[in-house]
C-alpha cells in the first residue's frame, strides 16, 4: 500500500512542498549555470542552421500564395483539365513542362491526378473549395494544406520516376480516408 | 482597537478546531475537510474521464490496427473525437484543479477561501463536459479536438466548451484568491513553495489562453447558429484557436514538471536541487510560451517565412530550455538524495536505488523518459524545413503521446498514488498493483510511441479510419506493420491506465461515502506528531 508514515524532521523540510531553503536566493552553482548557458548556445546552434537552410537548403517551405474563392480556383481547374486531361472524364492530367498544375480538394476529391516529367520544374496549386485537406505525396512525405480561401503555390521538381499516392491528412469528414488520387512521374 | 483583524474568519488551519481538519499521514499536512473533499470531487471526476478516454483509446487503436480494424468510419471519428476532447481538454485540467487547490490551500496552511464557488466551477464544468459529451454522442460533433471551421458541429458543442471555461476560469480565479488571503491573513510569510509558483505559472498561462479561446470559439458560436458571422475565415480561426490550444499544452507541461517535483518529494523527501535553478527555468516558460501557436502554420498558405521562422521555430527551440532545465533538475534532486541514503556508489549506482518497485517512482521514470522523446519530437516537428515533411502524418501524434500522454498523464498516474493519500484517501490494493499499472502503461506508451515514429518514418497520416485507399491500393507503402505494432502497444498503455483508474475510483469511492463501505478508523484525525494540543 501507499506510503509509510513519515513525519518529516526539521533537516528533512526542503522539498517543492515548503518555502525553499534559506539562502535559495545565492547565486546559482557553477555546474546549473554552466548548464543553461550549453542549452542557450545548443538552441543558437540549431537556430542557425535552420536559419541559413533558407539561403542554403535545397528544401524549403513554399512562399508563392495568393487569395481566391471557391468559384474562382473551381474556373482555373476547369480550364486546366479541360485543356490538359489525357481524356474526358479521366481526372488525370498530364502537364507540360511549364503550366500551372492544381491539386484542389472538396469533400472527398482531388481535382485531378497528374502525370509530371522528371527534372522539370512545376508550380502547384493548393487550394479547397469547402473544409481544409492536406495532400500529401506517399514516399516523399512532402505535405502542405489546401484551405478554402487560398491558393498555395507548391515548386516540386520531381527527380525519381514511379507513382505516387496522394492522400488527404487533415481530417475533412466521413469520407475522408478515401480522399485520394495520385502523380505519376515519367522520365 | 483593532477590530479588523480579530472578527474576521480565520482561514488557517492551525486555527481550526480538531475536528475540521485530519493530519495526511504523507507529509504530516494539516488539510481542512471541506477543502479535501472539493480536491476529492474534482480527482473524481478527473479519473472518470480518463478512464472514459482510455476506452475510447481503445476503440480508437484497434480500428487503425489493420489487423482488426474494429470501427467503421463513422464511429471512428466520434471515437477519436472523444479520446482527444476527453484526454486533452478534460482530463489534464481536472487533475490540474486538484493541484491548483492543493498548492494554494494545503502547502499554504490554510483552509479554502471560497470554498462555495470551489463547488459552484465543479458543477460548471461537469455541465459543460455533460453538454460536449452529449453533443458527440450524436454524430453532429466529429470534429476532432481541433474544431477546424469551416467544418461544423452541433451548437451544445460550442456551448458546452464555453460552460466549460467559465468553470474552469473560475477555478483558476480561486486559486489566485487563495494566494492573496494567505498574504493578506499573513498565514503564509516569505517565499511561497516550488509547487505553487509551478501552478501559479500554469494559471497564467491558462488564462492567456482562455481568452485566445475566447476569440474563437465565440464567433465560432455565432457562425454556427447563423447570426451574423457568415463566414469564418479558417485561418484566423485556426490561429485563434491554437493561441488557447497549444498555449494551454504549455499549462500541462509545467503541472507535469509539478508532479515530478512533487513525487520525489512525496517518495523520497528530496528537493530540487537548486531552488533558483528550478524557479529560473518556470519563468522561462513564460517568455517563450505566448508566441507559440504559430508553429500550427508553418505549412500554410500565411505569413512570410521569416515570421514563421520566428514565431514557430526560434521560440519552439528555445521552450526547450526551460524543459530540460527540469528535466536535469529532478533526476539530479532524486540522485543527491539517494546518494545521501545509500552512499555513493559509482556514476550510475544511484539508478539502482532509484525505486523501481514505488510505483510513483517507476511512472516518474517513463515521465522523463518520454517527454524527453515527445519534446525532442516537437523541437523537431517545430523546425521550419522539417515540419514540410511531417505535419499531419503520425508523426504529430507520435509528439504528443510522447510529451503529453507519456510525459503528463503517467507522470500524474505516478503522482497519485501519493497525493490520494495526503489528502486521506487509502488506496485498497497491494502495491503490486501499483507497480503493474505503472509498468505496463510505461511500457505500453513507450512502444505505442515508438510505432508512431516508425508509422511517421512511412508516412502514415493521422485521423484516418483506414489507410487502404481502396481504388490505389497498389500505391500504398507498406503501412501495416507498424500500425499492428501500434495496436499492440496501444492494448497493453490502455490496460495500464483501466487498472490504475479501477483503483483509484474504488479509493476514491470509499473515501467519499464511508458509510457504505465499512466503518474506516485511518480516516480519524491522526494525532500532532509534537503531541501539543492534541484533544
Ligand atoms: C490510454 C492509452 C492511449 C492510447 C492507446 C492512445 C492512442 C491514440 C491513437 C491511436 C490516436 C489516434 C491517432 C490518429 O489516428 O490520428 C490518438 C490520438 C490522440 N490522443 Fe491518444 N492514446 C492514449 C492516451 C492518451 C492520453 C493519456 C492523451 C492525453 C493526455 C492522449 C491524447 C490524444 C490526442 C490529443 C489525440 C489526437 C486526437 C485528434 O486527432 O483529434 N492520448 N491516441
Ligand atoms: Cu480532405
Ligand atoms: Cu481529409
Amino acid at each position: 500500500m501507499a506510503a509509510e508514515t513519515i513525519i518529516r524532521t526539521p533537516e528533512q523540510q526542503w522539498t517543492a512542498l515548503d518555502p525553499p531553503a534559506p539562502g535559495w536566493d545565492a547565486p546559482m552553482p557553477y555546474d546549473k549555470r554552466w548548464w543553461m548557458g550549453f542549452l542557450f548556445a545548443w538552441s543558437g546552434l540549431l537556430l542557425a542552421i535552420t536559419f541559413s537552410w533558407f539561403f542554403v537548403g535545397k528544401q524549403n517551405v513554399p512562399t508563392l500564395k495568393r487569395e481566391v474563392t471557391p468559384a474562382s480556383i473551381q474556373q482555373e481547374v476547369e480550364a486546366f483539365l479541360a485543356k490538359y486531361e489525357t481524356e474526358p472524364g479521366s481526372g488525370i492530367a498530364r502537364v507540360p513542362p511549364g503550366v500551372d498544375a492544381y491539386l484542389v480538394g472538396e469533400m472527398w476529391n482531388w481535382s485531378s491526378g497528374l502525370i509530371l516529367k522528371a527534372g522539370q520544374e512545376y508550380t502547384i496549386w493548393y487550394s479547397s473549395l469547402d473544409v481544409m485537406h492536406n495532400p500529401i505525396i506517399a514516399d516523399q512525405r512532402y505535405t502542405f494544406t489546401a484551405i478554402p480561401g487560398y491558393a498555395y503555390g507548391i515548386r516540386i521538381t520531381p527527380t525519381t520516376p514511379g507513382e505516387y499516392l496522394v492522400y488527404c491528412s487533415e481530417y475533412c469528414g466521413l469520407g475522408h480516408q478515401d480522399m485520394a488520387t495520385k502523380i505519376v512521374v515519367e522520365p | 482597537m483593532s477590530v479588523a483583524t480579530a472578527t474576521l474568519p480565520t482561514y488557517a488551519v492551525d486555527q481550526l478546531p480538531p475536528d475540521q481538519y485530519f493530519v495526511d499521514p504523507v507529509m504530516g499536512y494539516k488539510v481542512e475537510k471541506g477543502t479535501a473533499r472539493l480536491m476529492m470531487a474534482f480527482a473524481a471526476l478527473a479519473f472518470v474521464i480518463f478512464g472514459l478516454g482510455a476506452v475510447a483509446a481503445l476503440m480508437v487503436v484497434l480500428t487503425r490496427m489493420p489487423a482488426v480494424k474494429l470501427l467503421p468510419p463513422y464511429w471512428f471519428y466520434i471515437a477519436l473525437t472523444y479520446h482527444g476532447v476527453l484526454m486533452l481538454t478534460m482530463w489534464v485540467h481536472m487533475f490540474e484543479s486538484v493541484l491548483w487547490i492543493y498548492t494554494s490551500t494545503v502547502l499554504l496552511k490554510q483552509k479554502m477561501y471560497g470554498l462555495k464557488w470551489g463547488w459552484v466551477a465543479f458543477g460548471l464544468v461537469t455541465a459543460g463536459i455533460a453538454m460536449v459529451l452529449g453533443a458527440i454522442a450524436t454524430g453532429q460533433a466529429s470534429v476532432m479536438y481541433t474544431v477546424y471551421v469551416p467544418l461544423r458541429a452541433h451548437l451544445l458543442f460550442y456551448i458546452g466548451h464555453v460552460v466549460y471555461a467559465v468553470g474552469l476560469l473560475l477555478v483558476l480565479g480561486l486559486f489566485g484568491l487563495n494566494m492573496v488571503k494567505a498574504r493578506v491573513d499573513g498565514t503564509f510569510t516569505g517565499t511561497i513553495p516550488l509547487l505553487t509558483m509551478g501552478m501559479a505559472t500554469a494559471n497564467i498561462i491558462t488564462v492567456v489562453a482562455l481568452i485566445s479561446a475566447v476569440a474563437a470559439f465565440v464567433p465560432a458560436i455565432l457562425w454556427a447558429l447563423g447570426i451574423w458571422v457568415d463566414r469564418m475565415d479558417p485561418l484566423t480561426f485556426k490561429l485563434a484557436f491554437w493561441g488557447m490550444g497549444h498555449t494551454l499544452q504549455y499549462t500541462n507541461i509545467v503541472a507535469m514538471v509539478v508532479a515530478w517535483y512533487a513525487i520525489v518529494a512525496f517518495a523520497l523527501r528530496a528537493g530540487s536541487t537548486n531552488d533558483k535553478f528550478s524557479r529560473y527555468a518556470f519563468m522561462l516558460y513564460f517568455f517563450f510560451t505566448l508566441p507559440v501557436y504559430a508553429h500550427h502554420f508553418l505549412v500554410d498558405p500565411v505569413w512570410s517565412p521569416a515570421y514563421k521562422w520566428f514565431g514557430a521555430t526560434l521560440v519552439g527551440v528555445l521552450l526547450g530550455i526551460p524543459s530540460s532545465i527540469h528535466g536535469i533538475a529532478v533526476p539530479a534532486a532524486a540522485e543527491v538524495k539517494l546518494r545521501q541514503m545509500y552512499g555513493d556508489k559509482g556514476w550510475f549506482g544511484f539508478l539502482r536505488r532509484w525505486g523501481w518497485g514505488d510505483p510513483a517512482m517507476i511512472a516518474l521514470f517513463f515521465s522523463l523518459v518520454m517527454f524527453g522523446i515527445g519534446g525532442f519530437d516537437g523541437t523537431i516537428g517545430t523546425t521550419l524545413q522539417l515540419n514540410a515533411f511531417l505535419h499531419n502524418t503520425m508523426w504529430m501524434p507520435a509528439h504528443f503521446h510522447g510529451a503529453l500522454a507519456g510525459g503528463t498523464a503517467v507522470g500524474f498516474m505516478g503522482l497519485s498514488w501519493y497525493l490520494l493519500p495526503a489528502l486521506g484517501i487509502k488506496i485498497p490494493f497491494k502495491k503490486i498493483w501499483g507497480q503493474v499499472y505503472a509498468y505496463m502503461a510505461g511500457i505500453g506508451f513507450m512502444v505505442l510511441i515508438a510505432a508512431m515514429h516508425w508509422a511517421a518514418y512511412l508516412g502514415v497520416p493521422r485521423r484516418t479510419a483506414t489507410i487502404t485507399y481502396t481504388e490505389f491500393a497498389d500505391l500504398v507503402p507498406n503501412w501495416f506493420l507498424p500500425m499492428n505494432v501500434l495496436g499492440v502497444g496501444g492494448v497493453l498503455a490502455v490496460t495500464g491506465v483501466l487498472i490504475f483508474v479501477v483503483m483509484v475510483l474504488t479509493a476514491l469511492y470509499r473515501a467519499i461515502f464511508p458509510e457504505v463501505v465499512a466503518p474506516r478508523p485511518e480516516l480519524a484525525p491522526v494525532p500532532e506528531p509534537s503531541g501539543a494540543a492534541a484533544d
